[in-house]
């Protein structure tokens, strides 16, 4: 399940995705890079991912706000910041605003950021698979008291 | 399982008693069970012994354990709780911890407002609630 698992990375400086890309060579992992928050979200229209990797401080939209659309949008999906920089309100709005699952700060440490990444994916699945399960005891749900209604009928 | 539609208990854990007092003043109307503790490792033996407890929130900064520490290990007890910070002490490191390890849905600012608060609580529960598919 892993190696169908796309992540978005989001970041201003192309050197640091490609030290990402470098990171999780071994992975498996279908990944996708962008210094612009705005084309992340354009591909994200196009073609939803499991996990987004996002700076913060970027020109323009900063990754808070791109993950609070993300959050918004594709609420499925398991958003992370990654950054150079953090001060309090920074935390603070990545928390409330873009319900972020983790707060890693630059520079990273490798073997952080893969097990990361791993559980952030796995946790995207168990997410879905409880949906999916809930979904189906609802349905059944919806069924049993449906037999049960014509089962009165059928007595009355 | 708990009975289909049943409001999900809110666990509250704060070292100040006064701060639990106005928490339970501030949601004795609101539908649901609410519990408190005032101190981590009080707060894990309400999540041992209670079934059902869907919202946890808790105070950073508490002599023993701090806040994001009894979050981390509230999750063996209730894995899919939504946990939300209280906090009066506003550091970075504790904001970082608050979220790689207590897993922060929500981090609130004390003093709070009544309004804002209650109204986190409830989303909270609805959130819970929807997880279960119970909605």
């Amino acid at each position: 399940m892993k190696d169908q698992a796309t992540v978005l990375f989001v970041d201003d400086e192309e050197n640091i995705l490609q030290a990402v890309r470098r990171a999780l060579m071994d992975d498996g992992y279908s990944i996708r890079t962008t210094t612009s928050a705005g084309e992340a979200l354009s591909w994200l229209e196009k073609d939803p991912v499991q996990v987004v990797v996002s700076d913060h401080r970027m020109p323009g939209m900063t990754g808070i706000e791109f993950l609070a659309k993300v959050s918004r949008k594709w609420p499925d999906t398991v958003r992370i910041i990654l950054s150079g920089q953090a001060d309090m309100s920074a935390v603070v709005a990545a928390i409330n605003d873009g319900g972020i699952y983790k707060f890693l700060l630059k520079p990273w440490n490798d073997d952080e950021l893969r097990v990361t990444i791993a559980n952030a994916v796995t946790l995207y699945y168990l997410q879905q698979k409880v949906a999916d399960l809930a979904k189906d005891v609802n349905r059944k749900d919806e069924e049993i008291a449906r037999l049960c209604a014509q089962l009165d009928r059928d007595e009355g | 399982m708990e009975p289909i539609g049943t409001v999900a208990t809110v666990l509250v854990v704060d070292d100040e008693e006064n701060i639990l007092r106005a928490v339970r003043r501030l949601f004795m109307d609101e539908p649901g069970e609410m519990l408190t503790a005032s101190s981590g490792p009080a707060g894990l033996d309400i999540l041992r012994a209670t079934k059902g407890i869907g919202v946890i929130v808790s105070d950073q900064r508490m002599p023993g354990m701090s806040g994001a520490e009894f979050l981390e290990k509230s999750r063996e007890f209730a894995p899919n709780a939504i946990r939300i910070v209280l906090t009066g002490y506003a550091d970075l490191a504790s904001a970082v911890d608050a979220i790689n390890k207590g897993g922060a849905w929500k981090y609130l600012a004390k003093p709070w407002n009544d309004e804002d608060l209650v109204k986190v609580v409830r989303e909270a529960r609805a959130l819970f609630a929807q997880a279960k598919g119970n909605s």
